[in-house]
């Protein structure tokens, strides 16, 4: 277990509050914006920086003073940094060199190591030889190596194509779950976040704003920046919530928020919203009637603007439909989630 | 405090505490001893001297102007360097470095025979060129140590022009030349004003050149600071002209640097990886002026060097080893040359092998280890004040040495430290260049995986830097073993390395020994440099 206890950094333009804690077995995703502060969770964590004051607590021991050496943390980055002198199997055997392992056994280890990340036969290569996915493999085995406590990973995809991504993510999943080691995951693709969290929190400038399961958050989010965050919302004031079905909101409007004035208090996915036929007669409980001004094509769906007399709406339906066509919109009851 | 926020004060407060006394010992002597009224009077005297003010004017005269000569000269040639994949762009840059690293003498031999009386190029063109016993001799020597300083810290800069914006530049219908004045100019001025103030300095505090060149007409204040304190026995002169030489230096660089300030301070973006065209991208007419380019600074940089080479072997303008036998346990009319040396050849080898490899060793480790701590933060400020000893002259430093250890550490150690304080601004810059090979993170990946700092440094560090460490090394040990002015202020004369030997020849008008000498001097270097060369190359092709 991680667990991050009023922790602050200042860095004079740029101050950091964290409190988290990360369970035994799980996979949290910290999830921002650049510049808010994830990297740097990361790195107080790994004994890179020092915290101006707070505790941090790997497995129960507080680490807040020592070196990251003496942390038992593994880390990988972004760009993966494997050592340019040393042969894979050298690279993954570096954190148990350093235990003074025998080396009948930390061959062994390497050994398999290079199997669980699906490397063997690679012991040999030079790094420089590697594929950008390969490398990452390699750069896990080698933090997973020396048995961490922890496992702290800064964007470990984001140098790899695209339609490679999947698999590695598959493969890091299955890797986790296998170890069952706490770890922590720093993105900001959204697919990455989603798919890949037993937990999510979402951070902005410096602070943490929302933590969750992917679901609530996506479904129920708590605030504005982590409903815009986590996917497309269409987002309604009170003035315009009050011009809508009643039971399409998921709760009564609470005073105080109705007094709010001009900032969007509720918001809808856009996937909540259906088409209905123009023919048939209105739903129970009403509907919206609205013109498509721009359709997005994204192969199994399209993302539709549709001019409404609430404004603009971005609706995900089935591919079919042609700007300038008339379309009534619909959702089922409790569809848009009020904020807070 | 975290250790990065800490590291910039206790390293500059390490430095001053090391520079500082010496200098304040130089400066402040002469006053004990006498009363305050004598000695105000004394300085004042000093100051009253108009050989002081015209000595001082032609410092920087011929400094502003031989830095100015060299940085011009370098553009172009740091502009094919930074910009073009050439064959033998790096013998070129290895070749370059070659005046710098020789001892002051052997360029002053060489520029002596190549354009003086009776030298190559008179009797090439006839007539008797004796300008080059003037100022015109110490700026055209001068200019050949420092293209080399120039021409690397300028393509330097040039590298770290995210490559970019020539794109956008390009993309944007913008002509070459209009590029190079708008877009280039701009972003490397930062190199270029730090090119002219090193070059400046070293010019404005050059001692060798100055001292054999110059005779009285032409003396330097760094020549009178010597000729005060050794010739005159005038402490409380010498100490004023140092403290004059120091302001002025400090008042200029402080100029230039005022002057040149970036409004708004915006930084160059870098980061993305150099992008070396080819050589055949280039237009033929621009091809043809790049080679005639690197033909005349290679004619101007080596046609003198070879000269020496050439009257090494030559007597009476037939082939003769005459010099090398004389050398060699000969004599010279009726006088040893080891008596004329005052040493035995085997010993000046020894000496200063010994002191060079010592003098390296410290200073780039020291440099190592600063360049180490400082790598994510070097403010301003402090790359000032480690750029302090280049103003602060080998003279001053040594004097102060001296004048506050001797009798109580050895003089080759003090040597051993004037050399390393002399040489570490420069070993410093080279260091930091070649740290960048090893980012940050691959230090914090190793300790995340349990190593410790010094585990890292001989599992990690050294074997990725090697290449640079072996570099910057030889760049020390050539700098050292070509000090001329530290081992003759403070050996005076008992600790006789190459240059000092060469000193003593060249005095007894035995030039041709001196040449032969120099040569010997010059295989010495190029076998170390080759060396080096051929172990870096190896561990490249390992995969470095």
């Amino acid at each position: 277990m991680i667990e991050l206890r009023g922790i602050r950094r200042d860095y004079g333009n740029f101050s950091l509050t964290a409190d988290l804690q990360i369970d035994e077995r799980e996979l949290l995703t910290l999830f921002g914006e650049s510049g808010s502060g994830k990297t740097t969770i990361l790195r107080l964590i790994a004994g890179f920086e020092r915290p101006d004051s707070g505790q941090i607590f790997v497995g129960g021991r507080e680490v807040t003073r020592l070196p990251p050496e003496r942390r038992q943390i593994g880390y990988v980055f972004q760009d993966y940094t494997l050592f340019p002198h040393l042969s894979v199997g050298q690279n993954i055997a570096y954190g148990l060199r350093v235990q003074k392992l025998p080396s009948e056994a930390r061959m062994r280890r390497v050994r398999e190591l290079l199997d669980l990340t699906e490397l063997a036969g690679f012991e040999d290569r030079a790094v420089a030889m590697l594929s950008g996915g390969e490398q990452q493999r390699v750069a896990l085995a080698r933090a997973l190596a020396p048995s961490p406590k922890a496992l702290l990973l800064d964007e470990p995809f984001s140098a790899i194509d695209t339609e490679r991504r999947g698999s590695l993510r598959r493969h890091l999943l299955n890797v986790q779950r296998t170890l069952q080691i706490p770890t922590v995951f720093v993105t900001h693709s959204r697919t990455e976040a989603l798919y890949l969290s037993d937990r999510l929190v979402i951070m902005r400038d410096g602070a943490i704003v929302e933590s969750g399961v992917p679901r609530d958050i996506y479904e129920r989010p708590t605030t504005l920046y982590a409903a815009r965050f986590t996917g497309s919302a269409n987002t309604f004031t009170h003035e315009k919530l009050k011009r809508l079905p009643a039971h399409w909101l998921d709760g009564p409007v609470p005073a105080e928020r109705a007094a709010d004035q001009g900032a969007p208090i509720a918001v809808l996915r856009p996937e909540k919203f259906e088409f209905t036929n123009t023919g048939q007669s209105e739903p129970e409980g009403g509907c919206l009637e609205g013109q498509i001004r721009h359709v997005g094509y994204f192969g199994s769906y399209c993302l539709y603007i549709v001019e409404t007399e609430l404004g603009e709406l971005e609706v995900q339906e089935e591919p079919g439909c042609s700007v300038g066509q008339t379309v009534r919109l619909c959702c089922p009851a409790g569809s848009i989630h009020l904020l807070g | 405090m975290s250790s990065s926020r800490r590291a910039p004060v206790l390293i500059s407060v390490i430095f001053l505490a090391v520079i500082l006394p010496p200098v304040l010992t130089v400066l402040g002597a002469g006053f004990a001893g006498s009363t305050a009224g004598a000695w105000a009077g004394q300085v004042q005297s000093v100051l009253s001297r108009p050989s002081t003010w015209r000595s001082l004017r032609f410092s920087i005269l011929q400094a502003a102007v031989s830095a100015a000569i060299s940085v011009a000269v370098a553009i172009p040639g740091a502009y094919l360097m930074s910009h073009y994949r050439f064959r033998g762009r790096q013998i070129i840059q290895s070749l370059s470095l070659v005046p710098f690293v020789m001892p002051s003498l052997i360029v002053i031999l060489a520029v002596i025979g190549f354009y003086g009386r009776a030298g190559l190029l008179g009797r090439l063109f006839g007539g008797d060129l004796t300008f080059v016993y003037s100022g015109v001799g110490i700026i055209i020597a001068h200019t050949m140590f420092n293209i080399s300083v120039a021409l690397r810290i300028i393509a330097g800069g040039w590298m770290q022009v995210d490559e970019r914006y020539r794109w956008v530049s390009a993309s944007l219908g913008e002509r070459p030349f209009s590029r190079l004045l708008h877009l280039h100019l701009p972003l490397i001025t930062p190199s270029l004003v730090s090119a002219f103030i090193i070059v400046f300095l070293y010019c404005f505090v050059s001692f060798g050149v100055v001292l054999v060149f110059g005779g009285v007409r032409y003396a330097t204040l760094e020549v009178r600071i010597f000729q005060e304190m050794f010739t005159n026995l005038n402490l409380t002169a010498a100490g004023t002209l140092a403290a004059l030489q120091l302001a002025v230096a400090g008042f200029l660089v402080s100029l230039i640097q005022y002057l040149t300030r970036k409004k708004g301070a915006g930084t160059v973006r870098s980061g993305r990886r150099f992008h070396a065209r080819r050589w055949n991208e280039l237009a033929r007419p621009a091809r043809t002026l790049a080679v005639l380019y690197w033909a005349a600074v290679g004619l101007f940089l080596f046609a003198p060097l070879l000269t020496v080479v050439v009257r090494a072997f030559t007597s009476n303008g037939r082939f003769s080893l005459i010099s090398f036998r004389a050398l060699f346990g000969g004599a010279v009319g009726t006088r040893e040359v080891s008596e004329i040396m005052q040493a035995q050849l085997p010993d000046i080898l020894m000496t200063s092998l010994g002191m060079a490899t010592l003098s390296a060793l410290v200073s780039s480790s020291l440099a190592y280890l600063c360049a180490r701590s400082l790598r994510d933060h070097l403010p301003g400020w402090l790359d000032t004040v480690l750029t302090m000893p280049l103003a602060i002259s080998g003279v001053t430093l040594s004097l102060g040495l001296r004048l506050l250890l001797f009798g109580i550490v050895p003089e080759l150690v003090l040597i051993v430290m004037a050399q390393s304080i002399m040489a570490f601004p420069l070993v410093f810059r080279n260091m930091r260049g070649h740290l960048r090979a090893l980012p940050t993170r691959y230090l914090e990946t190793g300790r995340s995986l349990g190593a410790r700092p010094l585990h890292l440094l001989w599992t990690v560090e050294v074997p990725v830097l090697w290449r640079g460490l072996v570099n910057t090394f030889a760049f020390a040990f050539a700098v050292s073993l070509a000090d001329f002015t530290s081992v003759l202020t403070i050996g005076r004369g008992r600790i006789v390395t190459f240059p000092i030997a060469m000193y003593r020849l060249i005095g007894f008008q035995s030039f041709d020994v001196a040449l032969a000498l120099g040569v010997v001097y010059m295989v010495f270097v190029g076998l170390i440099f080759f060396v080096v060369d051929i172990t870096s190359v190896q561990r490249e092709e390992a995969g470095l």
